[in-house]
């Protein structure tokens, strides 16, 4: 009898180390493109799929805003930043790169560099040191913004109760704000919110 | 139906079992060896000691929070994030329980199940983190693991496991940093009520000693500071003179961290002892600034963990043993008494026994100093006191020491 399970056991051995060294292309890593457009979720947490999506919709709104849509001369933004309000490490300057990009490439918007300004009277000085004279660029030409863009990342999540189950659900919210100021008058000029929810069920057993 | 196995099988299966049980015994060697070193306050022998540790095993998430606390302690407060991250990030993967391991501990011990950790290290790894970004000016990034803190002290998520007064006044300072006020409020509320002598001024965040009135008592002479400075002016007995406090037009936010988080036996774990713990004093050019006040004792944490844990632990024993003892007297009707006493030695004798992985470099007592300071400040002095007053040790700090508006802050660790 043990004989005979023993070459079962062999028979299966033989099969495993074969399977193995077939090349089975679930035992093997492997990369792909993956179109940006078609990419998927992973968990439920804030991803580059929400990034992508949060700040076209945003894009959309400020573009509709009479303000730009209806303005011959595209006014004069800033970016100050956007507040990261979640328990994720966002990185909120590539979301508001993008916003930029997209803002920059409808050629309805102007943004001033704030971010580089350091850098540009660094140059600015070095030139006005050093440079030719027709190749300097004036000093004190620099452009206004008129308005500043900020906002906040907030999320909310949930998770299923303390119960017998082998499964636990977590939902998770995230709502992206976003108001431009008039920085002449202070006034709020316009806002919006574009919020997303995600679920994932995550097994609490395992192998 | 009896199953017979063969000697030959059993003898594989001890020589198996053996093999892969003493492979683990590395890992342990090293980890203590990097916390001995950490004791001795060699930090960079410590982390040397730890690149000997299999990163990729069941103690993963163990390494990672000693490795990264040892790092903090050397002042790498960018990797030690990187280390805590990478634990938080693997408890999350943990969170899926292993069958194969639950049933190897059956047979085993519970030692060979992933470390988890214990409820109150979870949320001080959160704490640990916020910190490195607070010595790093990261104050977005230390915010958010301030939420990540107070998400792991919800009710629903900590269920009857101790609140932490420091995990709270650190979140709620880290919210205060990034202006919101009003959430930083509610953490100092909280923490406030969780700390015994002490009290947090939810509007400032100052720290201060509660007030008892005490009537008819006299102060014994031996009492530490901390309770004798409890007591106020209209009380019969001496009072103490207070140093008087620097009214700098700034604000100095310390967070000190002393000792090491070494447990005792159960027996000193379930009856402590009441240890009071040292305390700093803060200079800037000879002006008295002010102390720091314990809010945590995680010695404390764990004993009342323990003690939340005892009857699950208990009965989870209980069968293991019982299982254990069903295989040995398997063997004994097999007709192989000497292969049930073997088993019995080796699966009860040997391998029957608790598991005592605990996060050993997190510091014992978690302390905050928040005083008035000049504007000016580039460096402090501190003098570290025992809780009757005695000088201890004394130092000039130059970091970390990092700025926001009018408020410095800045880490400390002081060895036990």
């Amino acid at each position: 009898m043990f004989k005979k399970y023993m070459g079962y056991g062999f028979i299966m051995g033989i099969c495993g180390v074969a399977l193995f060294s077939s090349g089975c292309a679930m035992f093997r890593a492997k990369t792909e493109d993956v179109s940006v457009d078609n990419m998927q979720h992973m968990r439920a947490d804030y991803d580059a799929t929400d990034m992508r999506k949060i700040t076209q919709e945003m894009v959309d709104g400020i573009l509709q805003w009479p303000t730009i849509a209806a303005n011959t001369n595209p006014p004069i933004m800033m970016i100050a930043g956007v507040q990261n309000r979640t328990k994720q490490y966002v990185d909120t300057k590539n979301l508001t790169d993008r916003m930029r990009t997209l803002l920059l490439q409808s050629g309805k918007v102007q943004f001033v560099n704030a971010e580089r300004r350091d850098e540009l009277l660094k140059e600015q000085g070095y030139q006005a040191a050093h440079a030719t004279a027709a190749t300097q660029v004036a000093i004190g030409k620099q452009l206004g913004a008129s308005y500043m863009l900020t906002g906040s990342l907030t999320e909310m999540s949930e998770s299923t109760p303390n119960q017998v189950r082998v499964s636990k659900t977590q939902l998770n919210y995230y709502k992206l704000t976003i108001e431009i100021t008039d920085l002449e008058t202070g006034l709020i000029a316009w806002t919006k919110e574009v919020e997303f929810a995600r679920s994932l069920r995550i097994p609490l057993i395992g192998w | 139906m009896v199953m017979r196995l063969p000697r030959s099988a059993l003898l594989w299966l001890f020589l198996g079992l053996s093999t892969v049980l003493l492979g683990g015994c590395a890992t342990t060697g090293a980890l203590d060896t990097a916390r001995q070193y950490y004791r001795a306050g060699n930090y960079s022998q410590a982390e040397a000691a730890l690149g000997e540790a299999d990163i990729t095993g069941k103690d993963r998430v163990l390494i990672l929070m000693e490795r990264g606390a040892i790092r903090q302690a050397s002042g790498n407060y960018d990797v030690s994030s990187v280390d805590f991250v990478a634990a938080n990030d693997e408890l999350q993967r943990l969170e899926t329980y292993s069958l194969s391991k639950g049933a190897a501990s059956m047979v085993v011990n519970d030692r060979v199940q992933s470390y988890l950790g214990a409820p109150y290290e979870w949320t001080l790894l959160h704490s640990m983190t916020a910190l490195n970004h607070l010595a790093l000016a990261l104050w977005e990034e230390a915010a958010v693991e301030a939420r990540r803190t107070v998400y792991t002290l919800r009710p629903e998520v900590r269920r009857s496991y101790p609140d932490i007064a420091f995990a709270r006044y650190l979140a709620g300072f880290c919210f205060e940093m990034i202006g919101d006020y009003s959430n930083a409020e509610l953490q100092y509320k909280i923490a406030s009520s969780l700390m015994g002598p002490c009290a947090v001024d939810e509007n400032t965040g100052r720290i201060s000693w509660r007030k008892y009135t005490v009537t008819n008592e006299t102060i014994p002479s031996l009492l530490p500071i901390s309770e004798r400075l409890n007591i106020c002016p209209e009380s019969n007995g001496p009072v103490l003179e207070q140093q008087r406090e620097y009214q700098g037009d700034h604000e100095l936010v310390c967070f000190v961290l002393v000792g090491d988080s070494s447990l005792g036996s159960d027996f000193e774990m379930s009856s402590p002892i009441v240890e009071h713990p040292p305390y700093v004093e803060f200079y800037q050019n000879g002006n008295y600034l002010g102390r720091s006040y314990n809010l945590t004792d995680t010695r404390r944490l764990a004993g009342e963990t323990m003690s939340i844990d005892a009857l699950g632990k208990g009965i989870k024993t209980a069968s293991r043993i019982a299982v254990k003892e069903g295989i040995a007297q398997s063997l004994d009707r097999n007709g192989s008494p000497e292969l049930a006493l073997l088993t019995r030695v080796i699966l009860i004798g040997m391998l029957e026994r608790p598991d005592e992985r605990h996060w050993v470099t997190l510091p014992r007592w978690l302390q905050v100093a928040r005083v008035r300071c000049s504007g000016s400040l580039t460096n402090y002095d501190i003098v570290v006191k025992d809780a009757y007053g005695g000088t201890l040790d004394s130092r000039t700090i130059i970091s970390p020491i990092s700025k926001t508006y009018g408020t410095y802050v800045s880490i400390l660790r002081i060895k036990p």
